[in-house]
C-alpha cells in the first residue's frame, strides 16, 4: 500500500499522504517536481507502482529495529589499512601484514614490535629509545581516554536503544540480528590470571605474563 | 533502516535501462526515508508502520476509498 501511496502522490493525488509530512496536502498551489506520473499512461503507472512495491517490500515478521552494529569491524579495517592499503597488491606479504594488523588491533603496537623482533631472533624485550617510549605512552594515554569516552557513549546508546526497544513492543516480530538484543562489547577492565595487574592483551594476560608466555616460561 | 535504503538504491540501479521506474529512484528513497523516520514523531508504532508499508492499515475510510479507486 505504501507503493500505491507513492504512486498516487506522484500523480498529484495526496489523499493517502500523511498530512504532517506532505506539503502538497497543505498547499494546493505547489507543483510536483519531475519526475512525476501526472499524465503518464496507465501502463507506466502500473510498472512504476510494481517496481516501488518490490523495492520497499519487507520480509514477513521482521522488525524494523536492528540490534546489529558494525562499528567494531569498521574499526579493525581502519587500523588494517596502515599495513595493507588498498592501492597495492601485497601478493607475497598479505597474510603477514594482516596478521600484524590483528596483533596491533588486539595488543597494541608494542606487541607488534615484540613479535617482529622474536621472528628475527632478537630479544623480545625492547630497549626503547626515549622518543619511542614517549610516543607509546602518549598513545596509551590516548587509548585510555578513547576507552573512557567510548564507555560513556555506549552507555548513552544503550539507554536510547532500550527506550526505543521498549517503545517498539516486539509483537511477535523477529528483530534484525542474532537474538534481537543489543550487546555492546564489554569495555570493563579485567585482571590477569596472576592477579597482579590488569590484563592488557587480547589473550587476557598482563604485559609481564605475555612476555613470559612469549619466552615459553608460561 | 540504512540497509533498507541502500538496498533501495541497488534495486533501482539493477533495473533495465528502459524501465520507466528507473528515474524514480531518488523520490522513492526520499519518501521512504521520510515516512520511516517520521513514524515515531507521528506516534505510530512499529507494528502499525509495518502494516502501513504492507497493507495500508493506517489509512482512514476516505483514503481507503481513494486507494480502492486507484486499484
Amino acid at each position: 500500500m505504501f507503493a500505491v501511496g507513492i504512486a498516487l502522490h506522484l500523480q498529484g493525488n495526496h489523499d493517502g499522504c500523511w498530512p504532517t509530512l506532505c506539503t502538497f496536502r497543505r498547499n494546493d498551489e505547489l507543483v510536483l517536481p519531475t519526475p512525476h506520473l501526472c499524465g503518464k499512461p496507465s501502463r507506466v503507472v502500473r510498472e512504476v507502482s510494481e517496481a516501488i512495491r518490490r523495492a520497499t517490500k519487507s520480509p514477513e515478521s521482521q522488525r524494523l529495529v536492528t540490534s546489529l552494529r558494525t562499528s567494531h569491524s569498521e574499526s579493525f579495517h581502519h587500523s588494517k589499512l596502515s599495513y595493507v592499503n588498498k592501492r597495492t597488491d601485497f601478493w607475497q606479504t598479505y597474510e603477514a601484514r594482516v596478521g600484524l594488523a590483528v596483533v596491533e588491533y588486539n595488543d597494541g603496537p608494542a606487541a607488534v614490535r615484540r613479535l617482529v623482533r622474536r621472528a628475527f631472533g632478537l630479544s623480545p624485550v625492547l630497549v626503547e629509545s626515549p622518543a619511542t617510549l614517549q610516543r607509546d605512552q602518549g598513545r596509551e594515554a590516548q587509548r585510555r581516554r578513547n576507552r573512557e569516552q567510548r564507555r560513556l557513549e555506549q552507555e548513552g546508546v544503550r539507554q536510547r536503544r532500550d527506550k526505543a526497544m521498549a517503545d517498539y513492543a516486539p509483537n511477535d516480530l523477529v528483530a534484525y540480528g542474532p537474538g534481537g538484543t543489543y550487546d555492546p562489547v564489554d569495555s570493563e577492565q579485567h585482571m590477569c590470571a596472576c592477579m597482579m595487574s590488569v590484563a592488557t592483551t587480547a589473550a587476557g594476560q598482563c604485559f609481564a605474563c605475555s612476555l613470559m608466555s612469549d619466552d615459553g616460561v608460561l | 533502516m540504512a540497509h533498507k535504503v541502500k538496498n533501495l538504491n541497488k534495486f533501482f540501479d539493477l533495473l533495465p535501462r528502459d524501465d520507466p521506474a528507473r528515474e524514480f529512484k531518488d523520490v522513492t528513497r526520499d519518501l521512504y526515508v521520510l515516512y520511516l523516520f517520521s513514524a515515531i514523531d507521528e506516534g505510530i508504532s512499529e507494528a502499525e508502520l509495518r502494516a502501513y508499508l504492507a497493507e495500508g492499515m493506517l489509512l482512514d475510510s476516505r483514503n481507503i476509498s481513494a486507494f480502492a479507486a486507484f486499484s
